[in-house]
């Protein structure tokens, strides 16, 4: 047995805790290796000095002051509702102070948005996906925009947005897809008759453009 | 309740007024199984809100609670307030304490958390650099004819060897202040207290390979710290 393998082993040794077999061969080295003793003997004095430390007493009795608190804690001081969150209370002592003024933070800012909120609603809203602020003011509506937007919503009306399954949503993008192209051939539908037209002139070869040209068909035709 | 303690404070109960006895209570006088009924008979009387029984299971352990704590912190003053702390965490969870270590190992643990809190405490605020060694923890000072305290038996000291003994403690109260908080709160357990290693596991709430380990690692710093004083009694 090796000094170094002595030493991890003899506070083990001196409690007591090691098995015979092994207490007898540390107890062997110890008494033929005189530094090894002397470590051991060291080890003893370290227990002798701590167990020598004094026993301290309170200076008055803790009871009647543990008496008083429980008295305040748990007396007729409290509040009426706080049996409410006595269990919270007990638990983390500071959190119920520490709620109120983040109560009276929440309502100061609930009551600042709500005052700012109350004005005049802007009259064109936001548009979804169109950026810029509410008080911006919309473009003049000219006569081929208006019907480029109303094409947009008859198509958009067809086509549900948020379909309920997989199989439905595939089913409502067929669809649409086939309702769009039958709107665009079909001669029922107005809009579509006037689009027809537009492309017709726009196909045929002239030096002006073809909205210039369905602008001023349209205008003959009234 | 208060006015049963203002009573309590003028100490009216004698040990034999006592609903139960605080000296068979200690441990030393009787045999185990009757102090462990002792125990639970003051645990279930606390229980059914006997403010009696409280002062009495306050009065048997504070002295224990007190002496770890001081050790644990090396204030006396704090010592005595996180006392107060461990007695009313005590009383609010002594419906939970379910008998499967004793009552005395369960306020131990309840004692070196509170102690480990209030360091941690210390720490954020950047107290701990500051303390100093307190002259309380030397305990009363002994003066010739009295019995030594912690000293075993009736000793007779003079001023020179009251000095001395002043000494040693501050010496050795410093060096455990050096430790870590978890090779500290073993090695108190351990020597100061006399718990075996199978009730500081307990009290830790650590195995008991966990404490061996840690105790001969607390063994050999303090006998790295205290070479002029061991040596001294290695060789005696």
């Amino acid at each position: 047995m090796t000094c170094a393998s002595v030493h991890s082993r003899l506070s083990e040794w001196l409690d007591g805790d090691l098995e015979p077999a092994a207490a007898r061969a540390v107890g062997a080295h110890v008494a033929a290796c005189p530094a090894c003793s002397r470590h051991a003997g060291e080890l003893r004095a370290v227990s002798t000095l701590l167990s020598e430390l004094p026993r301290l007493e309170a200076a008055e009795p803790i009871a009647p002051r543990v008496a008083d608190r429980l008295e305040l804690v748990g007396g007729a001081r409290r509040p009426a509702l706080a049996f409410l969150f006595r269990g919270v209370a007990a638990a983390r002592p500071l959190i119920l102070p520490s709620l109120v003024p983040a109560a009276l933070l929440l309502t100061v800012i609930l009551a600042g948005v709500l005052a700012l909120d109350s004005g005049p609603l802007p009259r064109y809203g936001w548009r979804p996906g169109g950026g810029g602020s509410s008080r911006r003011r919309a473009p003049k509506a000219t006569r081929s925009s208006r019907r480029q937007r109303s094409i947009s919503r008859a198509s958009a009306r067809r086509s549900p947005s948020r379909p309920r399954s997989w199989r439905a949503g595939a089913k409502a993008r067929s669809s649409s897809k086939r309702s769009s192209l039958a709107t665009a051939r079909s001669p029922a539908s107005p809009c579509s008759r006037e689009m027809l037209r537009a492309k017709r002139r726009s196909s045929r070869p002239s030096d002006s453009s073809a909205s210039s040209r369905f602008a001023i068909a349209d205008a003959g035709s009234r | 309740v208060s006015k049963i303690y203002e009573r309590d404070r003028g100490a009216t109960l004698s040990a034999g007024e006592m609903p139960l006895g605080a000296q068979s209570l200690g441990g030393a006088v009787l045999p185990a199984p009757e102090s462990a009924r002792r125990e639970g008979e003051l645990v279930a009387s606390c229980r059914s809100g006997d403010p009696l029984a409280f002062a009495q299971l306050v009065r048997l352990h504070e002295g224990m609670v007190v002496t770890l704590a001081a050790r644990l912190l090396g204030e006396a003053e704090e010592a005595r307030d996180v006392a107060q702390e461990v007695f009313l965490q005590v009383y609010r969870m002594l419906g939970a304490f379910q008998g499967r270590s004793s009552l005395k190992t369960w306020i131990y643990r309840i004692a070196v958390n509170q102690c480990h809190n209030r360091r941690r405490f210390w720490r954020r605020r950047r107290r701990d650099r500051e303390t100093a060694l307190d002259e309380g923890l030397l305990g009363p000072a002994l003066v010739p004819g009295q019995p030594g305290s912690g000293l075993g038996g009736s000793v007779r000291m003079g001023p020179y060897e009251e000095t001395l003994r002043r000494e040693r403690a501050l010496r050795v109260q410093a060096a455990l202040l050096g430790l870590r908080f978890e090779q500290r709160a073993v090695l108190v357990l351990r020597e100061v207290e006399g718990l075996t290693c199978e009730e500081v596991a307990a009290a830790l709430g650590v195995p008991e390979g966990t404490v061996k380990s840690r105790l001969s690692r607390a063994r050999e710093a303090m006998r790295r710290k205290l070479r002029g004083l061991v040596e001294e009694g290695g060789t005696a």
